[in-house]
């Protein structure tokens, strides 16, 4: 029997969600094919004992073993300190400026990365490339895959694609073997905890989004989502990380320990963002368009993990972004808040 | 060992629900999963994480580069194959 709730008392996902059923014991699909904790920490145990593997056999790469998406949010800035000090990893952290950085980002870029002794590069794409890219994503409801909705906005998913693809790129250019990202459970598939790709074998999907975003954004669109210029580069084993998968960090340890690394929470990014301000509007958009927040399975897997408390998962959903930022924000990548 | 129909039925559902699309309307069984949109470099990985896992199957990148991998008639002859050993 299905339940009448409105949302699964465990992880808090909304019926809204498409294909979500929350059966009579008020608990959702997910939650009832979840393992208990002890397996969880036990699926964990086995993420962090492959990292510790992978990242063995590449300890000694120069100049660079690992290049990190590095947000400067506070996911990230707490990856980078686990990949260099845990796991012992060359880094070198790559921003993308993609003109929302929220004030204080580049202070906290400069201080986590000065605390732990890891060279930085921002990259700024061409910004009015980067804001076509937003507003058409802002409006355009087939960008992505239909699944892509659990993950994040249709904003964030254009801003995301990019930012994946810009890393891979360094990778290939700098010789390193790993990539890193500060994803969380939630943000992507359990098994992308570690997943040794190349290039040419993720060539079917790379070949159908850059396709789709030339159709939508322009010929311009091509050098940022394109990967391996040369056969070379698509047979480069290239291992991506996400290291987080692989810890169970409540969110209040993080926010402690980044902050020894200099690392001050910004003020003008919405809840649910440490870096950017376009979240919000990706954020609001989604709400809009499907009903349940953006960030909605994240905080979902959060719950189940234990990582966050109730209240705070609470206020994160509840808390939607105000009008006024809504229509300046639309405003800068040229939506009209009409449409919204 | 699943008969190739179930085998492609099983396969059905979980894309159906795992990439929230129904077959029948304007995606076919040899619909171009890539080029329709449905299945993007996170689903790719989904995929083939479900398929290894379901059918102890393991695909090499060769395979995992096939066209077959991009349409649900080709997914299930690729997973047979591999699971009788060819
Ligand atoms: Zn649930």
């Amino acid at each position: 029997m299905e339940s009448t709730l409105r949302s699964c008392r465990r992880c808090l996902l909304p019926a809204t969600v498409p294909g979500l059923t929350i059966a009579e014991s008020g608990l959702c699909d997910i939650c009832l094919v979840t393992p208990p904790e002890a397996e969880l920490a036990q699926q964990r145990a086995e993420i962090r004992h492959e990292l510790e593997r992978i990242v063995a056999t590449h300890r000694d790469v120069e100049p660079y073993a690992c290049v990190v998406a590095f947000s400067g949010g506070k996911d990230s800035s707490y990856t980078l300190k686990l990949l260099v000090e845990r796991f012992q990893l060359r880094c070198i952290a790559v921003t993308i400026d993609n003109g929302f950085l929220s004030k204080g980002t580049a202070e906290n870029c400069k201080a986590v990365c000065g605390s732990l002794g890891v060279d930085h590069l921002m990259f700024t794409p061409n910004q009015q490339f980067v804001r076509k890219m937003y507003g058409i994503s802002a409006v355009q409801e087939d960008m992505h895959a239909p699944a892509a909705i659990q993950r994040a906005s249709s904003i964030c998913n254009s801003c995301i694609s990019l930012i994946n693809t810009h890393i891979l790129q360094k990778a290939l250019e700098l010789g390193a073997p790993l990539v890193a990202g500060g994803y969380l459970g939630g943000q992507l598939p359990r098994d992308a905890a570690t997943m040794s790709i190349r290039p040419g074998q993720q060539a079917r999907p790379r070949a159908a989004l850059i396709k789709r975003f030339v159709r939508a954004f322009g010929d311009a669109a091509r050098p940022y989502f394109s990967l391996g210029r040369s056969d070379a580069d698509a047979d480069r084993e290239i291992t991506v990380i996400n290291p987080m998968l692989g810890f169970a960090v409540l969110e209040d340890e993080i926010l402690h320990d980044i902050a020894q690394l200099g690392w001050k929470r910004p003020r003008d990014t919405g809840l649910t963002s440490t870096n950017c301000r376009l979240n919000d509007l990706g954020v609001y958009i989604h709400h809009r368009r499907h009903g349940f927040h953006a960030y909605a399975f994240e905080i979902a897997d959060q719950l189940r993990h234990g990582l966050i408390s109730r209240e705070d998962a609470t206020r994160k959903l509840n808390t939607l972004p105000e009008q006024t930022d809504i229509q300046w924000l639309a405003d800068k990548i040229g939506v009209s808040t009409d449409v919204l | 060992m699943a008969e190739l129909a179930d085998l492609q039925d099983q396969i059905r559902d979980f894309l159906t629900k795992q990439f929230l699309i129904e077959f029948g309307k304007d995606l076919t069984d040899e619909t171009d999963l890539f080029d329709a949109g449905v299945i993007d470099s996170y689903g790719f990985i989904d995929l083939v994480g479900h398929l290894e896992k379901t059918y102890g199957v393991a695909l090499s990148d060769d395979d995992l580069a096939s066209p077959d991998m991009s349409t649900l008639t080709g997914i299930a002859r690729m997973v047979s194959a591999r699971q009788s050993g060819s």
